[in-house]
């Protein structure tokens, strides 16, 4: 470092700090526009975009003395330089050596916000970027300038396909922060990924940046908050003036209603302030998907629509991991190689794509591929040899239901297991996230044409609609994003399995618990009405009926923690105050399935 | 009395950098981020700018474009302009002086390098 600045520590620290903000997101800018520039290598503009990043990383870092990050940014630029003046062509193997070396550049960066004075060998990396700078193919030059280095590096620029074990070993064996021959790139790329994303979201600390104007809508509402809250002072004070005792209830009702409108709009600002648009997860999928695509010799286009939609903060987190293992899925099970899709006559490219929507109070996320689809057989058949289910029973169920066995722990049909997907990390994570979350995810899939996966959350987690329904004289809430139906039924619709109640619905078989039944943990026993009502609810891919005694309707309301004492207690999620001033129960979906199971 | 120096430059850590080496030495500093962000703060600011820090490779309008409009300008075609760039070679460093530099640093710079440059001017 510059050690001849009269900086304070302190000073210093905060450039280093302001850096590193800087440097991440230049980085994560270049991920993505290193996937565009492959697709669009004539595009001057974007050319110049990605070759002012690195210039300004280099020139950043050379400024603070991050000898190694401006070394690898040198040449980067020095390859980019080129490009710009025409003097080179986009290649494949030039972009997986970009790529490459900006993963190098993640740990480098990564090593300086730890603090970690840590060496990285480069030379492998820097050769390449020589020569293929100097007009050489990526390929004959690395050959050329890595005789010495390992086998994991060379098997890098000729990525070994048809042996995905070797590569995986390759990426417990060469983590690039242990400073081994940190060039074998593809290696420490897997790896690092998914870590990148969770640092990320630690790192994400407390502060959020919010737009101006949303504060501006905030102080107007608060604004006619003020007005509101003074015109029912007002009413107050000639409530007792009994002459005028209808004109004050005219404008007593005046007032409730613009209070009302008030709320429920500052209410909304106030969650808007904590939405984030979900194309800061999506951002990072191309690059992904372009990788996968490489090593696996597919040609896979990813298709985003619906970046902007925005979730609460908290969702985002928690959203990212789970959609980078689909996508993953749908790249490396869904996606068949190109050979195998000109033979079933379809494009060779293979399409994935990601949108995201809103539809009430859910986003809904939905992950397609024209793939492969998912073979129900080979599912009935391992649910079977799992003991799972039996082999009647399974050739009743429809495909939909089968398809729920692929959301149980340890549960592949994959005859390869493959370095990409095959990590031990399955569905059954994916169901957990979404399960913590209050959402639901649903899986439809045709063989040879594709597999679509959707999955409805919640806008956000503090408010949500309920559903007001009375159980033995006792008012509970249901979340109404979880609702997918409530019935009238027959008792003749209800039937007994291993004297387990389970209502018949159209198709489907849902099992039941009786609400007051499962919160008392009592024997209040399963009595029915003649006419019974049953709310089905959903989390993730599982379904239950729930037994309630009258429906009384739906309310907006804020969850309250029920504190320390109560707060574990399993079936609650908490209370809310509803408009009548009482306390009441929150029903905790994912406990409630807990004690369903446990009753079976 | 205090002196103004503006500072051009995309990358807000280089923005910071000089911007600390130089109020430490108690300058007043003005920071913009591009080349037309720079134009628009000397348009909006009550007291003229002293010297220009500038970089060149910049979004929207460069380097180079930011010192020919300050040279076309009559009021402004007076002050001084110190480049700092990471662009080493000498046909930047020709061409940066060509359009009217007074001074060309290359990055990285140690800060007492900078501060000696600025002193030739202010």
């Amino acid at each position: 470092m510059s050690n001849d600045v009269d900086f304070e520590m302190d000073e210093m620290k905060e450039i280093i700090d302001d850096f590193l903000v800087e440097a991440e997101e230049l980085i994560d800018s270049l991920d993505n526009n290193f996937v565009k520039l492959e697709t669009s290598p004539s595009d001057l503009d974007l050319l110049n975009e990605i070759f002012r990043a690195v210039h300004t990383v280099k020139g950043t870092s050379s400024f603070l003395g991050f000898d190694q990050v401006t070394e690898l940014s040198h040449k980067m630029e020095d390859v980019l330089n080129k490009l710009r003046k025409s003097e080179l062509a986009v290649t494949a193997e030039m972009m997986d050596l970009l790529l490459e070396s900006l993963d190098i550049l993640k740990v480098l960066l990564d090593n300086v916000r730890q603090n970690k004075e840590e060496v990285i060998d480069l030379t492998d990396a820097i050769a390449r970027l020589i020569a293929i700078q100097e007009g050489g193919e990526a390929g004959p030059a690395s050959e050329e300038s890595t005789p010495e280095v390992s086998e994991t590096a060379t098997s890098n620029t000729e990525p070994a396909i048809d042996d995905p074990t070797d590569q995986s070993i390759g990426a417990v064996s060469t983590p690039a922060q242990d400073g081994g021959p940190a060039s074998a790139g593809d290696a420490p790329q897997k790896k690092k990924l998914p870590k990148k994303s969770g640092t990320l979201g630690k790192s994400g600390d407390q502060t959020i940046r919010v737009d101006v104007n949303r504060l501006d809508s905030l102080m107007e509402i608060m604004g006619e908050l003020v007005l509101a809250r003074n015109s029912l002072l007002q009413t107050i004070n000639r409530v007792s003036d009994e002459e005028n005792i209808v004109e004050t209830r005219e404008q007593l009702s005046r007032t409730g209603a613009s209070l009302n409108f008030v709320t429920s709009e500052l209410q909304l600002a106030v969650m808007k302030m904590r939405m984030q648009p979900i194309g800061k997860v999506f951002g990072k999928y191309p690059r992904i998907v372009r990788d996968l695509a490489r090593d696996q010799k597919k040609e896979i286009d990813l298709q985003i629509t619906g970046e902007s939609t925005e979730l609460d903060r908290s969702v985002i987190e928690e959203i990212g991991d789970p959609l980078v293992h689909l996508i993953r899925n749908s790249c490396d099970h869904g996606i068949e190689s190109p050979e195998d899709r000109k033979a079933k006559g379809k494009p060779a490219k293979g399409v994935v794509k990601l949108s995201a929507g809103q539809e009430g109070s859910n986003i809904i996320i939905e992950i397609q591929d024209d793939g492969k689809g998912l073979d129900v057989d080979a599912i009935r058949n391992k649910a079977v040899e799992r003991g799972l289910v039996s082999e009647t029973e399974v050739q009743r169920m429809s495909e939909k239901e089968v398809f729920r066995y692929i959301f149980g722990a340890g549960f592949s049909t994959a005859k390869v297991v493959s370095d990409v997907s095959g990590r031990g990390v399955g569905m059954d994570v994916v169901r957990t996230n979404i399960e913590k979350l209050n959402g639901i995810i649903e899986l439809d899939s045709t063989v040879d044409v594709g597999t679509t996966i959707t999955i409805k959350l919640p806008l956000t987690l503090a408010i949500m609609q309920g559903l007001l329904v009375e159980s033995d004289d006792e008012v509970f809430i249901l979340p109404l994003a979880s609702v997918y139906e409530t019935v009238r039924t027959e008792q003749a619709n209800v039937y007994y399995v291993n004297q387990h109640p389970v209502l018949r619905l159209r198709d489907e078989i849902i099992p039941i618990v009786n609400l007051g039944e499962v919160l008392r943990n009592g024997p209040g026993g399963f009595i029915m009405s003649e006419k019974p009502y049953i709310v089905v609810v959903g989390l993730a891919d599982k379904k239950l009926g729930i037994l309630i005694d009258h429906f009384l309707g739906q309310e907006e309301i804020v969850i309250k923690s029920l504190g320390s004492y109560l707060g574990a207690t399993e079936g609650v999620a908490g209370a809310t105050i509803l408009g009548d001033g009482r306390i009441r129960l929150i029903i905790d979906l994912l406990g409630l399935f807990n004690i369903a199971k446990s009753l079976s | 009395m205090n002196r103004t120096i503006l500072v051009v430059d995309d990358s807000p850590t280089v923005v910071k950098f000089v911007t600390l080496s130089l109020k430490n030495k108690g300058f007043t500093v003005v920071a913009a981020c591009d080349g037309m962000d720079a134009l628009e703060k000397m348009s909006n600011l009550s007291n003229s700018v002293d010297l220009i820090i500038t970089d060149l490779n910049m979004p929207n309008l460069d380097g180079y474009g930011l010192i020919e409009a300050v040279r076309q300008n009559k009021q402004l075609d007076e002050t001084p302009i110190i480049i700092l760039s990471s662009e080493e070679e000498e046909e930047d460093r020709q061409r940066g002086i060509e359009v009217g530099a007074s001074s060309y640093l290359v990055k990285p710079f140690k800060p007492k390098l900078l501060l000696t440059e600025v002193s030739k001017y202010l």
